[in-house]
Order: structure tokens, then sequence, then C-alpha cells
């Protein structure tokens, strides 16, 4: 039953994402990337409302473009896929000095970090207490739950981990309070959507230093009165009520202007040595 | 055990092996049967499980196991559905709280291992509680065991009240009318027309009846026929002795008084008087015992019971028989005249019951043969009083026939008397409510006796 579900789910959404290919043939589309933190039906609901929108707002055309994971999605926007996307921090680094993406805008209201969790009677009480220990991340190139940690381990604190790299969040969660790794790194909304057993079992040895979080970019080949007109249409959408709404499932809590400055403290962190391509 | 109990019990015997049967041989199997496919099913799930769960452990992908483990407890939260998943080293990894719910006699425990290229990774333990598909499938076996049960029940049931009208009801009518007709109610309608076995039963029940009666109705006639002869005999008896008794008082009169004028006669005169007056005595005798028997007989003889002094009576008997004893050179032995005995008696017919004795004992006695005379005392309190003569002795056949009127043992006319002196005896004993026997051995003699109940001085 279960299985059968799936299946057709994912039926349905290739069924989906063919129609809105064929949809780009008589206008000039811009194609719109979003990294695929989530399942493909979940960034569908989310964001198609917000393309639909713009394009409302904008009188422009977007075709939703998903990828089937976030490898995937690295690969496309260093190939220069997307006209826009919503990337991580890191990722805006990378497709900045490889196609001139720049970022548009961005949650203003927030700031990106990654927490470093153990079990709550774990005998490990400060990071340096990690050395040569395996601890769990969902994937070497998760922002917050993986870079940022494994950048602080390096430069911070200049311990030696074992990376086991187990996917998702949850499970890294899972492998910490079942005792699989010392450790886990993760972030902080997703160890609050854990379970409560999970949640109440860990404690949060160290929170990483504070990046600015997800922008929406647009490659360097766009017009630049297009990407005004993008830029203008989305933080329209963040004074109305309703655009608000829909933003706020993203999630940004409040959309301002993002400047490839703000990702610039990022790129201090020298997370290229520890990036996986 | 009446016929019905014994016609109703292999029904029931039937019905309870069919019961116990079910109950404890089908019941059993067919429950197993269904354990046996919830084990199968769980296997398979299991089975199913395996690849998705074995890339979950190999990279540490908790998260996705949790998600398939979940949802597999989700679907068969009605079961008491309970998984748990550990590393090959036995910790658990699923779930993170141990359930702590105990085993039930219903829990079902499978282990499925996981094996990733011939290395086992860790296994799964599950288990299932099948109580409510147990209690399922126990309800409807026991509504099938009460549906075939009762359908059972009431055919046999069935057949139980056909035999009881076609076999049970005419028989216990038949029994009852039986033990009517041994009551000795005659008028009884059986109303059993059937054709088949019982009905001929009843017929020939009836026809048995109906020659009962006959023979019954015919002995009856016959006895108080019977009864009549007897009656005018022991009055015929009655009259003709008195009758005879009348001219013999003359004859022994007029016999004595010529005898007084014994010196007007020669000494053959004399002699034939004595003949005459012998025979006469020894006549009315004869007429006395026939009398006394008619009156028995009739109920007319009266006894009157007083404190008799045996040796009186005994002292009494001799001397009457001295004479005979003396004529056939008899030795008496006599060990009970000294004594002081006192029985509750009549004197007159107790004397004439020893004197009967005696005088048998004498007449049946062998030459120079002779007599005892002993008395003990019985258990009961009673004198028993035995003669004992050295005679031929008796037979059983004898013996059976010896207290019947007018039976004489030996067929030679040289022992006088007319057969019924023993009959009056026991009657005369009898009437005094005292008992009467005899032993005797063939060729050694025969020993009468007689009880009295000893007087009571209190």
């Amino acid at each position: 039953m279960f299985r059968k579900t799936v299946s057709l789910l994912m039926i349905a959404t290739l069924v989906l994402f063919s129609s809105l290919a064929l949809a780009e043939s008589d206008k000039k589309s811009y194609t719109f990337g979003v990294v695929p933190q989530f399942d493909a039906r979940r960034i569908h609901s989310i964001w198609q409302p917000i393309l639909d929108e713009l394009q409302q707002r904008t009188g422009l055309k977007f075709s939703l473009q998903g990828a089937s994971s976030i490898p995937v999605f690295e690969q496309e926007f260093a190939k220069g896929d997307f006209d826009f996307a919503y990337m991580n921090p890191y990722h805006i680094l990378v497709a900045n000095q490889k196609q001139g993406y720049v970022p548009l805008v961005r949650d203003i209201a927030r700031k990106l970090y990654g927490i470093v969790v153990v079990r709550k009677d774990s005998p490990v009480h400060k990071v340096e207490d990690l050395n040569n220990k395996q601890v769990a991340f969902p994937a070497p190139n998760a922002l917050g739950a993986s870079l940022l940690p494994r950048s602080a381990f390096i430069n911070t604190f200049h311990i030696d981990i074992k990376p086991k790299y187990v996917r998702t969040h949850t499970s890294v969660y899972l492998n910490v309070v079942m005792g699989e790794v010392a450790a886990g790194g993760g972030v902080q909304k997703t160890l609050s959507q854990q379970r409560p057993e999970v949640r109440d079992a860990l404690r949060v040895l160290y929170e990483t230093p504070r990046v600015s979080p997800h922008p929406v970019s647009v490659h360097s080949r766009v017009d630049k009165k297009i990407r005004l007109q993008v830029k203008q249409a989305f933080l329209d959408m963040g004074l109305a009520e309703e655009g608000k709404t829909l933003l706020a499932k993203i999630p940004m809590k409040k959309i301002g202007s993002a400047e490839m400055d703000d990702y610039t403290p990022l790129a201090k962190l020298d997370l290229e040595s520890i990036y996986q391509e | 055990m009446n016929i019905r109990t014994k016609l109703l019990a292999p029904i029931l015997l039937a019905l309870l092996v069919f019961t116990v049967t079910v109950h404890f041989y089908w019941r059993p199997i067919l429950l197993n049967q269904e354990k046996e496919e919830i084990i199968e099913r769980e296997k398979d799930v299991l089975r199913n499980l395996v690849p998705g769960l074995l890339r979950g452990l190999l990279i540490g992908d908790l998260g996705d196991v949790y998600v398939t483990l979940d949802r597999l407890i989700e679907i068969n939260a009605d079961e008491g559905y309970q998984i748990e998943l550990f590393n090959i080293q036995g910790k658990r990894l699923y779930p993170i709280v141990s359930s702590t719910e105990n085993l039930t006699p219903y829990t079902i425990e499978l282990k499925q291992v996981l094996e990733f290229e011939q290395k086992p990774l860790g296994y799964l333990l599950v288990k299932v509680n099948w109580k409510e598909k147990y209690e399922n499938t126990e309800g409807q076996l026991l509504s099938i065991e009460l549906m075939v049960l009762s359908l059972f029940g009431f055919i046999l049931l069935a057949i139980f009240t056909i035999q009881n009208l076609i076999i049970v009801r005419p028989l216990i009518a038949i029994k009852d009318a039986s033990l009517q007709l041994a009551r000795g109610e005659n008028e009884i309608d059986l109303m059993l027309q059937g054709k088949d076995e019982v009905g001929e039963l009843a017929r020939s029940f009836d026809h048995m009846r109906q020659s009962l009666l006959e023979t019954q109705e015919s002995l009856i006639r016959k006895v108080s026929e019977a009864e009549q002869a007897n009656r005018a005999k022991s009055d015929f008896l009655s009259r003709m002795s008195h009758e005879l008794r009348t001219p013999m008082n003359a004859i022994l009169g007029f016999g004595q008084m010529l005898k007084l004028d014994a010196e007007d006669f020669n000494e053959t005169q004399i002699g034939n008087i004595e003949e005459i007056l012998e025979a006469g005595h020894h006549l009315l005798n004869l007429i006395n015992e026939v009398l006394d028997l008619s009156r028995i007989e009739a109920g007319k003889l009266q006894i009157s019971m007083e404190a008799v002094h045996l040796n009186e009576v005994l002292q009494q008997c001799l001397v009457l028989i001295s004479k005979q004893i003396e004529t056939h050179q008899l030795e008496l032995i006599d060990n009970i005249s000294n004594s002081d005995f006192i029985v509750q008696a009549d004197f007159t017919r107790l004397k004439q019951v020893l004197l009967n004795l005696l005088s048998n004992a004498v007449k049946y006695n062998c030459d120079s043969g002779c007599i005892t005379l002993d008395g003990e005392i019985t258990d009961d309190q009673c004198l028993r009083i035995s003669v004992t003569d050295t005679g031929k002795g008796l037979t059983e056949k004898e013996v059976a026939q010896l207290f019947t009127p007018f039976e004489r043992l030996d067929v030679d006319n040289n022992t006088e008397g007319t057969g019924i002196g023993l009959v009056i005896t026991k009657h005369l004993v009898e009437l005094m409510s005292g008992n009467i026997g005899v032993e005797s051995v063939v060729g050694q003699g025969s020993r009468f006796w007689i009880e009295l109940a000893l007087y009571d001085k209190k």
C-alpha cells in the first residue's frame, strides 16, 4: 500500500514536471531552480504558488526546475542551468565564482547557523572532547548541519573527527540518541521538529557562527531590468499579507535585499577545503 | 438402569464424543493453523522489509529505518504489534524506548536476521499479539460447534422421542400391566394395536393374562372342591366315630360285666372275654385317634395351657407303656425322669404325645432293643425331649412322609395302628406352640424329639 502510494506520487510528479516543461514553448520562460532540501512534492507545493505570484506581478514566465538531489542541483547551477535559483549560502559562493550568480533577496530576520548535539548523558562537555570521535552529519555539503560545524572543528577547535553521513537530519539525531555516534551536526529548526523522546534526549553542545541564510540568486546572463523587476516583485510580496504567507513557507520570515557582501564572511570559513564536489 | 436411560446413554455418549473431538482435537488444530498463517504472513512482511532496512543500517540512515518501522507499527496497531531492531552487537536501534509490555500467551515472537552479503548486520524482533484474532477464531469455532451440536442434539432427541413412542412407552405399559396383574387386578386393557414386535409382545402378554386367569379360576374351583370334600370327609369321620363309639362303649361295658362274673365261666370263655375286651379297647383307641384328627382338622380341638411337671406326665406314661416294654424285652434308659423340668403344655395332650412317641419306639424297635429318653434345654429356652429307638431307622423319603395322614411306613400288617398317630402328635405339639422333628439313620434307629417352652416361674 505504502509502496503503491509512493510510486503513484512519483508518477504524478513526473507528469507535473513534464507538463511544466511543455508550457515553456510560446513565450520566453525563465528557469527557477530550488535546492532540493525537501522532497519534490513539498518543494512544488511551496514554490509553485510563489512563481505564480511572481508571474502575475512581473508578467514574466517562470518554470520550476527540480533536481533529484543536492549534488545534481550543484552540478546544474555549476553549468548555469538556472536563470534564477534558491540555494544555500555556500552555494552562492560557488555559483558566484563559477557562473556569476548574484544574490537578489534573502531572509533578513534570521541568521543561519549549525548546531552540534550530543546525548544528554554524554560525557562530552566541550567540543574538544570530540577529538577522534565519530560524528554524524546528514550529507557532506549540508551547510548548517555539516559544513559550518566541520569548518569550526578544523579552523576553530583544531580537532579531528570521523564523519558519518546518514542522509537526513532525523538520522543524525537518532544516531546520536541511540549511541551510534558521539555527536551529530544539525540545525535548530530540525532539532525542534524531532519527536519529543529524541529532542529531549539531546543536548546542544555547540552553535556555529551565524551566516546569512539562503538567497534567491540570479544568473549574470539575465537582463538587469528583469533582475530588478523580479527583486522588486519579491520585496512587494514581502509587504503584502498574502505574499508574506507564501514566503514564510520557504522559509523567509522577512524578505529583504541581499548582496554578495552578505556572504563574504562565509568565504573566510574556508569551506572549499571540506566541500565535496 | 431403566430402558430410557439405556436408549439415551449411547445418544449422549455420541454427543459427548463429538463435543470432545471437536473441542479438544479440531479446535487446537484450527487455532494452530490460524497462528501459523499469521506467522507466515508476518515473516513475509519482514522479508520484504529487509532490503530497505539494510540500506538504512549500512549508511546509518536511522531516520529512514524509523519511518519504515513506525509505519509498520501504525498499520498493525490493532494487533498489539511490537518491533525492535538490534544491531549485531545486540544493541537496540529501534525503538528509542523499549516497550515494556509483557508477553502474553497470545504473543507470537519472530526474529528476522538482516544480512548483507552473507554478513549479519542486525536482527528484527517482532511481537504480534494475536489475542483478538485468536478470540475471533475461537468464537467462530464455538458458534460452529454449538450449531452442529444443537443440530446433532436435535436429531438425536428426535430419534430418542421416536424410540420412546415406539418402544419404551408400550414396554412400560406392559410392565405396569404385569405389576397390576401380579396385584391381582385382572381388568387390564393395554390398548396396543401395533403390528410390530412390540404389538406382538402386547398381544402375547394379553394372551398369557387370559390363560393365567383361566388357570387361576380352575385352580380356585378345584381348591374349593377339595376343601369341601375334605370337610365332608372330616364331618363323616367325626360323625362316624361318634356313632362307632356308642356301640363300642356298650360292647366294652358288657364285656367288663361278663368279666366280673368270671366264676360262672370256664377258662376258654374267660379267655374269649379277655380277647373281646382287648380288641374293643384297641378299636376304641383307633376311633378316638380318628376323632381327634377330625377335630384338629376342623379346628375344634381345645388346648388348655398350664405349667406341667414333666416328671409327673412321664411317670404316668411309663406306667402305661411298661407292660409293652416288658413284652418286647426292651431296655429303657431314662435320663430325665428325675429332673424337675416344668413346661408350658396341656397335661393330657402332652401325655398323649409322649405316649405316642414311646409306643412308636416300642412298636418299631428291634427285639431286645433299647429306648432312651433325654432332655436338654435349647438356646431359645425350650426343653427338647427326645425318644431314641434302636429300630430300622428311616430313609429320607420316609421321613418326608412321616407326618402325612394315613401313611403307614411298612405295609406289613403286623404293626398295629391307623397311621395317624404321628400326624395327631405333630398337630398337638404345634397347638402347644412347640416343634417336632426326627433324625434317623437307616439300620441304627430314629430319634424323635419335641420342643416345648419352659415354664417361666416369674
